[in-house]
C-alpha cells in the first residue's frame, strides 16, 4: 500500500471540489473500532519497530524511530484517545505527510481503503460537552461498517489527549 | 515576423508566455539590436537593454520569478516605447508586411529556423492593426547574422559589431608558469563574482541609492582585479581596474549612477565574461590569449566616462563581441555541478542507512553460522562496496583548504606594505580537505589572524635586526591532519607573546585575579576575551585583540579549539584544532536503565566511580560529590528523565562530570557503552524543542538515540513536569 493509490485517484478529488470529503480513505482499527484518514495524507505504512522514547513530552508521544536516516516523532493514537496503550500483533505505524513535517501513529491493525461519495458521508454529532468532534472531518457509512473519518492534522497538532471513545457507537 | 522597432516588440511580447523561449530568444535578440544600433531614442535605450537582460534570465532559467520579470519587461518596454516615441518616429515606417521579411530568415540562419516560422504562425492572431505599424523595409541583415554567432545566451547585450574589427591576436599569452588548477579556481571564482555582480548591476539601476549594490559590484572587480594581477593576467586586471575605477567614483558619490553609467558598467561585465572566456580557451588551446573586440573601445570609454554627456556618446564609441567559441562545449571549466545541499543530505542519510542495514545482515545469526560460504562471500563484497560508497558520500561535501589559503596570501601583502614591513607568506597541506560549510565560517578568524600575526606579530625590520633575525618575517600557515581532527597552525618568527604583560593586563581589565595556576596557554587565551580587544594600542601585546573576540567566537561556532604556545623573542604557534565536518558529532553513549543516550564527548571532562567519603548531601542543593577540592551538583539522569531500572546507589553507578569551570555537574549513569560518531539531527518539526536534549542520532543498530544538551541538562534541575493531562 503506498501514495500510488492516493496520486491515481488526485483527479478525481480534484474535480470533487464541491465535495470535499468524498475520496479514497485508509482505515485503520484501534481498540475495536474503525477510524478513517485521507488517503493522500498516507505516505507509507511501516511495520512495528522499536521506538526510542523522549523524556519530557506528553504521553500520547510514544517517542522517535528512524525512517531511512530521518528521525521522526511516533504518536500513540490509543493514548491519544484516552484508551490505554496496548501494542498488538499486528500493530503498525502509519507514516503521514502534514505539510512539511512527517509523523507516525501507531494504530492497533491497518484494514482497508475505501472511496468513500459524499452520500456516504455524515456530519458528525453533536455529544455535548466533553467530546471533541471537531477532530472528526465526519462519519463514513459505508455497508454496514461505520467509520469516524479524522482530521488527522488537527488530530496531531493538538496538544491533549482527546475523547472520542464513544463517538462509534453513539453514531 | 522579426520585430525591428519598439512597436514590433511590444506587441510581440504581449502574444508571448513565458514558456515560449524559442520567440522569446528571437525577441531578446532583437531588442539587445535595436538597444545597441540606436534604433531607439537614448532615453530609451536603458529600459530596452533592461528588458533583453532580464529576457535572458527567463531563456535560460536563472530567473527567480519569470512570470514577476515578465511584467517587468513588459513595464520597461512600455516605458521605452512612451520615452523613446519622438526618436521612433524619425525612422521611416512604410508598411512593409512582416512574412517577407521572416521568409528570408531561415536561409541567413538555419540554426535558428524554427524560430521565427514560429513567431510568424503567431503573427497570424496580431489584429489587423499590426500591419499598421512602422516596420522598416530595410531589415539590417547584420541582426540575424550577429544573433546567429552568439554561441551563448548571453543576457547582456552582446553586441553585433556593424563593421566588425576581426579579433586580434596580441601576442599576449597565459603566463607560462601558470598553474592551471589556480587559473579553473580563479575562472570558476571569477564566474560567481560576475552572476553577483550582474544581479547587483541591475538592483542599482532599479534603486540608484542601493550601496550594498555597488559594492558588490565594486568588490567583483576589485577581486578579479587582485587574483588576475597575482596570476599574471595583466590585460584583465587592467581592465577590471578601469571598470572598478568607474564604479568606485560611483560609490564615493562623485555623480550618480547613471543609464550610461549603467550601460558601461554592464559592458565591463560582459567584456570580463569575454576576457574570462579568453582565458578559457586558451588553457584548452595554445596558450596564446586572444584579446577581443573592443577592448581598447571600452577602456577608453570607462576612462572618458563624462557623467554629464552619459548616455548619447557612448553608445557608439564601441562594442563587444562575443568571440566564437567552438571548443566550449567540450572544455567546461572544472567539471562542477552545483547540488542542492538537501538532496546531498538526503542521499548522506541513505547510505548511512545502507551501512546500517548492511551491518546488520552481516551481523545476522544465520550469517555467522557460516553454512553458506559463498553467501557470506557476497555479502563481504557487498560490505566493502556500501563502506566505499560511504567514503564517497561523506567526501562530497569536502573541499580542500587551497582557496582558503590563497586568499590569505592577498592579505599578508597588503597588511605587510601597509605597516612596512617584509614578510615572507608560506602555506602547507593545502590539499587537506575540511566540510564546505565549516570553510566559510573559517575564512574570517583566519583573515583576522593572520593580519594580526602580521600587524603585531612580526617586528619591524629594524627590531628584527637588532634581534639578530633576518629582516624578513615569516609567517607560516599549515594543515594537516591530527585524531580525526584537521589542524591548522599559523606560525610566526615575531616578537612572540609575553606571559607576564598579558597576565598584568588581565588583571587591570578584571578578567582574571591572578594568573597563578595558569597554563601558559590559558594565559594567552586571554588575549581572546573580548575585554581585551578594546585596549588602547601601546605595548606590543594590547593591540592583538583586534578582533580576536570574533575570532573566538567564530571558532566556538564550528566546534574549534584554539591553542596558542609562544616563546617570547622567537615567535608565536596559533594552532585551530577543527572537526573535520560539521554533520558528525564525537559521542559518548551511556546507558541509563532501558534507555540510551548520547553525550557530546567535547563535554565530558571525566567519569568515575564514586567513594562513599566523597558523597554529601547540601541542604536545599541536593546530592553533591566532592571532586579534587571541588563540589558539584549530582543529576540523577533516571530521575529527571524517569526512565525505568536506572541504578539507584551513586556508588554503583557511574558519575560523568560534564561542563568547564565553575558550572560543572556530575551526570549519573549506568554505564559507558563506548564512543561513537553520530550524525546530529533534529527531532522533527512536530514535537519541537524537548528541553534537555539537541536532537537525535542513529545509532550502529539503526534505532535512534538522543544527544544530550548538556547545559540545558545541568539547568534543568527541576523535577520533570508532567506535560500529559
Amino acid at each position: 500500500m503506498s501514495t500510488a493509490n492516493g496520486t491515481s485517484n488526485a483527479g478525481a478529488t480534484l474535480s470533487a471540489v464541491a465535495t470535499a470529503r468524498a475520496g479514497k480513505y485508509l482505515t485503520f482499527f484501534l481498540a475495536g473500532e474503525e477510524y478513517g484518514l485521507e488517503i493522500l495524507k498516507v505516505s507509507e505504512i511501516i511495520g512495528m519497530q522499536s521506538i526510542t522514547r523522549v523524556p519530557r513530552t506528553p504521553d500520547f508521544v510514544r517517542g522517535v524511530i528512524n525512517l531511512r536516516g530521518k528521525v521522526i516523532p511516533i504518536t500513540d493514537l490509543r493514548v491519544k484517545f484516552g484508551m490505554p496503550s496496548d501494542t498488538q500483533d499486528e500493530s503498525c505505524i502509519i507514516v503521514v505527510q502534514l505539510r512539511e513535517m512527517q509523523m507516525g501513529i501507531v494504530v492497533d491493525r491497518v484494514s482497508e481503503v475505501v472511496a468513500l461519495a459524499e452520500a456516504e458521508i455524515a456530519d458528525s454529532p453533536e455529544f455535548g460537552a466533553g467530546v471533541q468532534t471537531d477532530l472528526l472531518l465526519g462519519i463514513g457509512k459505508s455497508g454496514d461498517r461505520v467509520k469516524l473519518l479524522l482530521d488527522i492534522d488537527k488530530v496531531l497538532t493538538s496538544q491533549e489527549t482527546v475523547q472520542l471513545a464513544d463517538t462509534a457507537q453513539a453514531a | 515576423m522579426i520585430p525591428v522597432s519598439l512597436n514590433d516588440a511590444v506587441s510581440l511580447l504581449l502574444q508571448l508566455e513565458v514558456t515560449d523561449t524559442g520567440d522569446l530568444v528571437v525577441l531578446r535578440d532583437a531588442l539587445i539590436a535595436l538597444a545597441f544600433e540606436n534604433k531607439v531614442s537614448s532615453s530609451a535605450k536603458p529600459q530596452v537593454a533592461r528588458a533583453a537582460r532580464l529576457l535572458g534570465t527567463i531563456i535560460d532559467g536563472t530567473s527567480k520569478d519569470a512570470a514577476a520579470d515578465f511584467a517587468t519587461i513588459s513595464e520597461a518596454l512600455d516605458t521605452a516605447l512612451n520615452s523613446g516615441t519622438a526618436s521612433h518616429a524619425a525612422i521611416p515606417a512604410p508598411a512593409a508586411t512582416p512574412p517577407a521579411v521572416a521568409a528570408a530568415m531561415p536561409e541567413k540562419k538555419p540554426a535558428r529556423a524554427k524560430a521565427p516560422r514560429k513567431s510568424r504562425a503567431k503573427a497570424a492572431v496580431v489584429p489587423v492593426i499590426e500591419s499598421a505599424r512602422a516596420i522598416p523595409l530595410e531589415l539590417p541583415a547584420e541582426i540575424p547574422m550577429a544573433i546567429a554567432a552568439t554561441t551563448q545566451p548571453v543576457a547582456a547585450p552582446t553586441v553585433p559589431a556593424p563593421q566588425a574589427e576581426t579579433a586580434v591576436r596580441v601576442g599576449e599569452s597565459l603566463p607560462g608558469d601558470s598553474d592551471i588548477s589556480l587559473l579553473r579556481d580563479f575562472l570558476n571564482e571569477a564566474a560567481e563574482y560576475i552572476a553577483a555582480s550582474e544581479v547587483a548591476l541591475l538592483t542599482l539601476e532599479a534603486n540608484k541609492q542601493d550601496t550594498e549594490a555597488i559594492n558588490t559590484v565594486f568588490r567583483a572587480f576589485h577581486t578579479v582585479k587582485g587574483t588576475a594581477a597575482f596570476l599574471g593576467l595583466t590585460h584583465i586586471a587592467e581592465f577590471a581596474h578601469e571598470a572598478e575605477s568607474l564604479l568606485m567614483r560611483v560609490r564615493d558619490r562623485e555623480f550618480s549612477y547613471g543609464p550610461g553609467c549603467a550601460d558601461l558598467s554592464l559592458r565591463s561585465v560582459d567584456m570580463l565574461k569575454t576576457l574570462l572566456g579568453a582565458v578559457e580557451d586558451a588553457m584548452a588551446g595554445d596558450g596564446s590569449l586572444v584579446q577581443p573586440n573592443g577592448y581598447h573601445a571600452l577602456i577608453l570609454a570607462l576612462n572618458g566616462y563624462n557623467p554629464a554627456a552619459d548616455a548619447a556618446s557612448i553608445a557608439l564609441s564601441g562594442s563587444v563581441e562575443e568571440t566564437p567559441r567552438a571548443q566550449r562545449a567540450e572544455t567546461v571549466v572544472d567539471a562542477t555541478i552545483r547540488v542542492r545541499t538537501d538532496r546531498l543530505d538526503r542521499l548522506i542519510n541513505m547510505v548511512g542507512e545502507l551501512v546500517i542495514a548492511q551491518t546488520m545482515i552481516a551481523g545476522d545469526e544465520y550469517m555467522s553460522n557460516s553454512q553458506q560460504p559463498d553467501l557470506t562471500r557476497k555479502v563481504s563484497h557487498a560490505g566493502k562496496i556500501v563502506r566505499e560508497l560511504q567514503e564517497l558520500s561523506m567526501s562530497m561535501r569536502m573541499v580542500p583548504l587551497r582557496s582558503t589559503f590563497q586568499k590569505l596570501a592577498r592579505v599578508v601583502r597588503d597588511t605587510a606594505s601597509k605597516v612596512g614591513k617584509s614578510v615572507q607568506f608560506t602555506t602547507e597541506g593545502e590539499d587537506v580537505e575540511i566540510d564546505r560549510n565549516l570553510v566559510d565560517i573559517l575564512a574570517d578568524p583566519l583573515v583576522h589572524m593572520v593580519r594580526n600575526a602580521v600587524d603585531h606579530g612580526i617586528e619591524q625590520p629594524d627590531d628584527r635586526d637588532r634581534a639578530g633575525k633576518s629582516r624578513t618575517g615569516s609567517v607560516r600557515l599549515s594543515a594537516y591532519h591530527s585524531s580525526g581532527n584537521v589542524v591548522v597552525d599559523l606560525i610566526d618568527d615575531g616578537g612572540g607573546l609575553h606571559r607576564d604583560r598579558i597576565a598584568a593586563k588581565a588583571v587591570e581589565k578584571g578578567l582574571i585575579e591572578t594568573d597563578r595556576g595558569m597554563s601558559d596557554s590559558e594565559v594567552f587565551n586571554l588575549i581572546f576575551a573580548p575585554g581585551f580587544s578594546t585596549a588602547e594600542k601601546v605595548t606590543d601585546i594590547s593591540g592583538r585583540g583586534v578582533g580576536l573576540d570574533v575570532v573566538r567566537r567564530n571558532l566556538e561556532l564550528i566546534r574549534g579549539r584554539l591553542e596558542i604556545s609562544s616563546v617570547p623573542g622567537k615567535g608565536t604557534t596559533f594552532s585551530l584544532r577543527l572537526p573535520l565536518t560539521l554533520a558528525v558529532t564525537d559521542g559518548m553513549l551511556v546507558r541509563v536503565g532501558v534507555e540510551r543516550f548520547v553525550i557530546p564527548l567535547t563535554q565530558i571532562q571525566m567519569s568515575f566511580r564514586p567513594e562513599p567519603q566523597m558523597l554529601s548531601t547540601v541542604v536545599g542543593q541536593g546530592e553533591m560529590v566532592m571532586l579534587r577540592g571541588a563540589l558539584m551538583p549530582i543529576v540523577r539522569l533516571h530521575k529527571m528523565f524517569s526512565v525505568r531500572g536506572a541504578i539507584e546507589n551513586p556508588l554503583a553507578a557511574l558519575l560523568v562530570i560534564v561542563g568547564d569551570g565553575s558550572q560543572r555537574s556530575a551526570l549519573m549513569v549506568d554505564e559507558l557503552l563506548g564512543q561513537q560518531q553520530v550524525v546530529a539531527k533534529p527531532l522533527g518539526d512536530a514535537l519541537g524543542r524537548i528541553p534537555g536534549f539537541s536532537g537525535g542520532a542513529i545509532l550502529g543498530d539503526g534505532r535512534v538515540g538522543l544527544i544530550l544538551d548538556v547545559r540545558e541538562t545541568m539547568s534543568l534541575t527541576a523535577p520533570p513536569l508532567k506535560l500529559a493531562s
